[in-house]
């Protein structure tokens, strides 16, 4: 491993340098305003094969560094959450995770085809990335699950003779402030549309569309909703509208009612709930948020079939996800669509259709 | 009964996201292995959107197998397998229980069932494998208050003893660590919420007023769906106007106001209970604001807060629930039939 050392007037020479080493295949360890990166060339096999290799770890992706936002766009799908993550905070510390559009070395992304994308705020390693013309890999210069090196000296000290050995060119500016990893954002998560409109629009139908002025208000109006569905059925309740506007408030009304006790809340982390109860026979009021869900299939993977039980009542929020799943289940049970607006800070519009 | 010195246990934790595994031995963790950190880069952070199901099913025996080997064990010195039955995700949890019970069965060892939550509340009291933890005192002193803040849940649990708990507040709708996910969604910043926003906030001027939640009632119990709405009127108000030093005094903000809407609370408890210690567990504690204001509430009264030693053991892990296993086997709460454990997804104090 040959090093070179950062001085103000050489950047030629370290660009230059490492170019060459890249143009190869070689590997690089390079500065970043975290801590000292491992680099070789995204898209050669080769190159990225000696990453993983000095990693330890066969299967985590590795993210890429890109010199600017027009470089990322070469190589992963941007979408509005992501945009918002590169106008405000980039070059920095931070991680975007996109889907890639393929043009880097496979191993470097997920299981799920997302890849890791960072533009590193160090201005020498920006002019490095832009003259090279590609990516290169972004991922701390140590085996998997050990520490991340701040100096030449962390650097020889935390790695085998035979990890060192694979790199071709260490870039010195000295040791680095310590400043913890960079974080990471899946923006792959949410469509970032779901929380402004529901999928369904449920027309003004009178008798079917109330105001609730109040949290105790809302839990009338579900009551007074189940109420009127004919109970011989299993019931799903989809309740659509934006974060924030009062889902879970509903899904309690409907808990009060039906005379469950226990304190109903967010099943978001859980993404599943289940709560006992007993009116002439006993049932189970499951309430499910589809939030961190991928995609509405895994809703089936919940058991979403065995739930649709005679007494059983069925409350999904973020139901838009599955809406075609959960239509395929109208002939088993009675499918409620709820839609929840807001008026204003306290005031609510909470409209209901069966959907057949 | 008294046990064997350096009583291993072989600990297992599908409760969410995470497949883990970890041997302990007593109170002391040989290792702690948690998926997300083996199978993907750390930067990604254990972030697992999909149903975990299929995913523990593909993990948990090469996370046993890297455990074992981390710990330089093997299945035969093992003393006993402890899992955790609840609470969590009735799919995953499914996975772990049944990896456990057919390792207990098939090597005759005792099996431990776990709360996920006192495992939490016990993770303070793990050492590491020197038998060192960041604590002076030995031992817990009683009554102890316990603040469990994470994605799934918010709670304040008194505990009397080793196995007595009893659980006097919790929030009625979002847990505070989902608060953080969902500001971060609104603002469009990604998942998961929570370090980027404490990393935002570390930025910024907490200057914009957010109402605390709970702020009037009399019990011990925590709200923050309030506040999401709350937010969601302020981010809409400002419109296009949102820029990046907005972007971070929301986030001061934000995660001042989650401090003060659990000092409050824990304010009232401690006034209530009189507890000697506390101590905290889950993610949301990794957020160094509000460590900060729970340490200045707890000093006004002179009680000492206790946390893991190590910031993994802060989230969801199976160290905590090895150690857990390890208090529960001294008082000889192994299960009886093994045939009869099932999953708790909804367990509680």
């Amino acid at each position: 491993m040959k090093t070179l050392k950062i001085k103000t007037k050489n950047h030629r020479e370290v660009i230059v340098e490492a170019k060459k080493v890249l143009t190869k295949g070689g590997l690089i360890v390079y500065p970043t305003e975290t801590c000292f990166g491992l680099g070789a060339d995204a898209t050669n096999y080769a190159a990225v094969n000696k990453v993983f290799q000095f990693k330890g770890d066969r299967l985590k992706p590795v993210a890429i560094a890109v010199s600017d936002r027009k470089m990322a766009e070469d190589y992963a799908k941007i979408n509005e959450t992501a945009d918002n993550l590169y106008r405000n905070f980039l070059p920095g510390p931070l991680t975007v995770v996109s889907n890639s559009k393929n043009r880097v070395v496979k191993r470097l992304e997920s299981q799920q085809g997302t890849l890791g994308v960072r533009i590193p705020n160090y201005s020498l390693m920006i002019e490095l990335i832009a003259e090279f013309g590609k990516p290169i890999t972004t991922t701390s210069a140590n085996a998997s699950g050990q520490k991340s090196p701040y100096s030449l000296k962390d650097f020889l000290k935390y790695n085998s003779p035979t990890r060192i050995n694979l790199v071709d060119l260490f870039l010195n500016p000295g040791p680095l402030p310590l400043r913890t990893p960079s974080t990471v954002i899946d923006t792959t998560l949410n469509e970032p549309t779901v929380i402004r409109q529901g999928e369904i629009n449920l027309k003004d139908i009178s008798g079917q569309n109330f105001e609730s002025e109040n949290e105790q208000e809302t839990f009338a109006i579900a009551a007074n909703i189940l109420n009127r569905v004919n109970k011989n059925q299993p019931i799903i309740f989809a309740l659509q509208g934006e974060l924030g506007v009062g889902k879970t408030q509903f899904a309690k009304g409907l808990a009060k009612k039906l005379g469950i006790k226990q304190v109903v809340t967010s099943p978001t982390f859980n993404v599943i709930k289940e709560y006992g109860f007993k009116l002439n026979e006993p049932g189970i009021l499951y309430h499910i948020d589809t939030w961190r869900l991928e995609n509405g299939k895994e809703i089936l993977e919940l058991g979403l079939e065995s739930m649709i039980n005679k007494n059983n009542i069925i409350v999904i929020e973020w139901p838009q996800k599955a809406s075609e799943i959960l239509k395929t289940f109208r002939n088993q049970a009675i499918l409620v669509w709820v839609d929840i607006e807001t008026l204003s800070e306290t005031k609510r519009k909470i409209k209901y259709q069966i959907l057949k | 009964m008294s046990l064997k010195k350096n009583y291993q246990i072989l600990a297992i934790d599908t409760s969410c996201d995470d497949t883990s595994v970890a041997v302990t031995a007593d109170d002391r963790i040989l290792s702690n292995v948690i998926s997300s950190q083996v199978k993907y880069h750390e930067q990604y952070g254990g972030v697992v959107p999909f149903i975990a199901k299929r995913m523990h099913l593909e993990l948990i025996n090469p996370t046993i197998n890297e455990t074992l080997l981390r710990a330089k064990t093997n299945l035969a010195n093992i003393d006993a397998i402890a899992v955790t039955v609840g609470p969590g995700l009735a799919p995953a949890l499914e996975v772990g229980i049944a990896t456990a019970k057919e390792l207990a069965i098939k090597c005759q060892k005792p099996l431990i069932a776990v709360n996920h939550m006192e495992g939490h509340l016990l993770s303070s009291f793990a050492k590491n494998s020197q038998g060192k933890n960041s604590f002076k005192s030995a031992l817990p002193q009683f009554p102890l208050l316990a603040l469990l803040i994470s994605g799934g849940h918010t709670e304040l649990i008194l505990m009397k003893n080793f196995g007595q708990y009893k659980k006097i507040g919790e929030t009625l709708d979002d847990a505070a660590g989902e608060a953080f996910d969902k500001l971060a969604k609104m603002l469009n910043l990604g998942y998961p919420g929570g370090p980027i926003i404490s990393e935002l906030a570390k930025q910024g001027t907490p200057n914009i007023e957010l109402p605390i939640p709970m702020v009037k009632s009399a019990d011990l119990n925590f709200s923050y769906s309030g506040l999401k709405t709350a937010c969601l009127y302020k981010i809409r108000e400002m419109g296009n106007k949102i820029n990046r030093a907005y972007i971070v005094n929301f986030a001061a903000s934000f995660e001042n106001t989650v401090a003060h809407s659990l000092t409050i609370k824990l304010e009232k408890a401690i006034k209530s209970y009189k507890p000697k210690q506390i101590v905290l567990g889950g993610g949301v504690i990794s957020n160094a604001t509000i460590r900060k204001e729970i340490r200045k509430t707890a000093k006004k009264y002179q009680v000492s807060v206790l946390i893991p030693y190590d910031k993994k053991l802060f989230t969801d892990n199976a160290a905590m629930i090895g150690v857990s296993a390890w208090y529960q086997a001294k008082r000889n709460d192994f299960v009886k039939d093994i045939n009869s454990v099932d999953r708790l997804p909804n367990l509680s104090f």
